[in-house]
């Protein structure tokens, strides 16, 4: 649970750069969006990603437009779950 | 809905009559200026608190304003608090032009600059007749957007009319999104509250709140080219932020159309420590890595 907790500390609340958001089905908690934005390069390198084009200079990419990065998980919950099946 | 303001934003109680009169409004002329001083003596008493006021100062144009729409009222007293506030510095806000047929309100859009919007029939159609008068050869969206490339501020109401239901707003409409995600430039967003009696409906003329929220800075690089689905996203975004503001609640269009009837998918931005409880009780009950989509 401490984990969880330093996943989103108190001061993230009042930050402009970062955003979470609560997604409720009726009255179910059915999962939650964070949105970061301009992440910095530092943290795509923590990924590990491995470049597929060597001509995607992911660096200047980042500097030079405007990213945001949206992240969503859903509550594994099957009576919320379900609600997300369209309607017959 | 339970709402926290953002740390360290600047609250202004109801104004009083002396504070009106000698509020500064250095950046406008003498008529405008008594304008603006006598639409909001017409609001003393009308307007309750207003927090959050730092976000729309001058320093911060240009940006969208984005509100809810409860009364008809309010179309003219938060614009006249506001430029009271920004030292009589103007945001455009977008007005129907029906309005501008009633004697001494046409004259107040026309002073504060309004941006005519001619989509709707008048009452009664009659009226009508008039409309092309009002019709200008660049769109709203045009108008809108070179005022903000000027560097100029922009009013819009998503909902388009009056809401008068307490509890959801309308599904809005997209031009401030558009325009956001279009110039890159950022969203205000705003909520206007009205105390709820027991019994449902409005009590009239009791003061209205205003909550202006941190800007909400678009996601995407901009693009004169919009995406439908970053648009949809980004309007999300920002009625569910205006939602949690004004206390009401959003709910999309089209999930709603796609889920049970006794479902309702909601956005809310976290802002106090009882969002984040649940934000981690979500945490602790999700299937790491499946993404909602």
């Amino acid at each position: 649970m401490s984990d969880l907790e330093a996943q989103i500390p108190p001061r993230d609340l009042d930050r402009d750069d970062i955003a979470w958001f609560v997604v409720t089905i009726g009255d179910h908690a059915a999962g939650v969006l964070r949105v970061l934005y301009d992440p910095p390069y530092q943290q795509y390198l923590g990924y590990g990603l491995k470049i597929l084009d060597p001509a995607l200079q992911v660096e200047e990419f980042i500097r030079a437009n405007r990213i945001a990065e949206v992240g969503g998980l859903r509550s594994s919950r099957s009576s919320v779950a379900s609600l997300w099946s369209p309607r017959p | 809905m339970s709402v926290q303001l953002q740390m360290g934003s600047r609250d202004w109680g109801p104004p009083t009559l002396g504070g009106i009169i000698r509020r500064p409004i250095p950046h406008t002329g003498l008529g405008d200026r008594w304008l603006i001083r006598g639409l909001a003596l017409l609001g003393h008493g009308q307007v309750g608190e207003v927090c959050g006021l730092e976000h729309v100062s001058p320093a911060n144009d240009p940006f969208i304003l984005a509100l809810n729409h409860s009364t008809r009222r309010e179309a003219l007293l938060v614009p006249a608090i506001l430029m009271l506030y920004r030292g009589g510095r103007l945001i455009h806000f977008m007005a129907d032009w029906n309005y501008r047929l009633i004697p001494g309100i046409g004259l107040i859009y026309r002073r504060a600059q309004t941006i005519t919007v001619t989509r709707k029939s008048a009452r009664p159609p009659v009226l009508n007749r008039l409309k092309p008068l009002y019709i200008e050869r660049l769109s709203v969206l045009d108008r809108s957007r070179a005022h903000l490339l000027g560097g100029r501020s922009v009013g819009i109401f998503l909902e388009g009319r009056v809401n008068r239901d307490h509890d959801r707003l309308l599904k809005g409409r997209c031009g401030a999104a558009y325009l956001s995600l279009q110039s890159g430039i950022p969203i205000i967003p705003a909520g206007i509250r009205l105390p709820q009696p027991e019994a449902g409906r409005g009590v009239p003329h009791a003061p209205l709140e205003i909550r202006i929220g941190s800007p909400l800075r678009p996601p995407s690089p901009t693009s004169l080219r919009v995406r439908i689905a970053d648009l949809r996203v980004w309007h999300a975004a920002v009625m569910s932020e205006v939602g949690r503001l004004c206390g009401k609640e959003w709910i999309s269009a089209k999930r709603s159309a796609t889920m049970h009837d006794d479902s309702r998918i909601t956005t809310r931005r976290a802002a106090c420590d009882e969002d984040r409880r649940r934000v981690i009780e979500i945490l602790r009950e999700t299937i790491i890595g499946k993404s909602i989509g």
